[in-house]
């Protein structure tokens, strides 16, 4: 890194970076004025940065140009496209948000039903399949380790409604302790899904002191020795 | 069950739809493997999802826009909900420019947005992502003072034991360390994570089936 080398958009974007990394990190000692510039200039290009996106690989290929270009045949698709479009655009005024009710219940209905698909084909039957062959890639006590885990978590999430009458005491303990058990398997994964969050925030942030070294040893003492 | 329903149009659309979707996952295609009419419907209804769902972003972001906007007009925070208006503005209006020169010259030439991407969203993004390290660290040191129990000692003793095992030279004098960490990452690790998993997936069905049944109407229906 060296300043002599270097275009004006790129020093100007180092700048910007090392200008950034101090005032989000400045959060470290408190909320303050320069962590709320940073993170309110950080939504809205966040949010420009997005409608950049959906507009360049989705809007404009898949209903604009269609509707610009295409015969007949590919009109008919792109209008079915084009009106719940229109439909969901008149959510962005509160008179005319109940117009856009039939576009959203349109997209609740296809995520619902591609929620289920994706649960069961992507996680009931192979989580399921894998669970029931447990015993043919694993010795037993780590088997029956992961059999009586997967069992015991799954049990700790309970999906019936509550009971008027109140359980047996002798059912109401087992599965207390059965679910007991479970909790302590939620622990342990919890842990390692912990440490390994922890691992990639604790990079980031040497990362960010590397930055913050190099810009000062690079171009700031530089600037100030001559 | 609470059927008064408020918009019977929209909850018919939204079972009606979610049924054919759900069919053609399940009847979408024949023996021979050519996709049927609910198969041909189901894509369709997918790739119509993917517009939809950029379009209800786009909405969303100008309603982000008119919030601020009104904050600006109560002036309330109004220098924030500026800078913010201001960058949200500039950084659509360079990327509406790279569109329209891509379009043009029929290249690719978005260097101007990547550069605002590459000077403020990649340093505050990763800078977000250090500061989680100093809140996480905090976090742990909080949970043991505020609830010291046998499954706070467990979670803390695991990310310890994950954090220390990972270290090669840890792993390279002590062997056992490594050994306990994988084990610990195959087996019980394993077992939580997958009865997590059938858990999330059979509570996500069951929220659909509410959905698809009308019981749930988050449409305003």
């Amino acid at each position: 890194m060296s300043a002599v080398n270097m275009s004006l958009a790129d020093l100007s974007g180092l700048l910007l970076g090392f200008t950034f990394t101090i005032s989000i990190l400045s959060y470290i000692v408190g909320d303050n004025f320069l962590f709320r510039l940073a993170t309110h200039i950080f939504i809205g290009a966040a949010a420009g940065y997005a409608s950049v996106v959906t507009l360049y690989h989705v809007i404009l290929p898949q209903l604009i140009f269609p509707f610009l270009d295409d015969g007949q045949g590919e009109m008919v698709l792109v209008v079915s496209l084009l009106i719940p479009s229109i439909l969901l655009l008149a959510k962005i005024s509160p008179r005319t948000s109940k117009l856009g009710n039939p576009a959203i219940a349109i997209l609740v209905g296809i995520g619902a039903a591609a929620a289920i698909g994706g649960a069961i084909f992507g996680t009931v039957f192979p989580q399921t399949s894998a669970t029931i062959n447990i015993f043919e890639s694993n010795n037993f006590i780590n088997g029956a380790i992961l059999f009586v885990g997967t069992l015991t978590t799954l049990l700790y999430f309970q999906f019936s409604a509550r009971q008027e009458k109140p359980q047996r005491a002798g059912i109401a303990q087992v599965s207390k302790v059965l679910g007991w058990i479970g909790k302590a398997f939620i622990a342990v994964t919890f842990g390692a899904l912990f440490a390994g969050v922890y691992v990639a925030a604790l990079t980031a942030l040497i990362e960010r002191f590397l930055f913050l070294w190099t810009f000062v040893k690079e171009l700031v003492l530089p600037a100030l020795l001559g | 069950m609470n059927l008064k329903l408020k918009s019977p149009v929209s909850t018919a659309i939204a079972i009606g739809v979610g049924i054919v979707v759900l069919l053609g996952y399940f009847f979408g295609s024949d023996a021979s493997g050519v996709p049927t009419t609910l198969g041909l419907l189901r894509d369709f209804l997918l790739q119509g999802a993917i517009v939809w769902a950029a379009v209800a972003m786009l909405v969303g972001i100008v309603n982000l826009a008119s919030v601020h906007l009104g904050k600006i007009r109560a002036n309330e925070e109004g220098g924030f909900s500026f800078i913010l208006l201001l960058s949200l503005i500039i950084t659509l209006g360079v990327g509406l420019y790279d569109i329209a020169k891509t379009h043009l010259d029929q290249e690719l030439n978005f260097q101007r947005t990547s550069w605002i991407f590459n000077s403020i969203q990649l340093p505050i993004e990763t800078s977000l992502m250090a500061v989680l390290a100093i809140s996480l660290t905090y976090a742990a040191a909080r949970l043991l003072a505020r609830r010291l129990n046998l499954l706070s000692v467990v979670f803390v003793g695991v990310v310890l034991m994950m954090l220390i095992g990972a270290v090669p030279q840890v792993a390279a004098q002590a062997p056992l360390v490594a050994e306990i960490r994988n084990w610990i990452l195959r087996v019980p690790t394993m077992a939580g994570a997958r009865g997590i998993l059938l858990g999330v997936a059979l509570g996500t069905i069951a929220t659909g089936i509410r959905i698809l049944t009308g019981s749930d109407r988050p449409y305003g229906g």
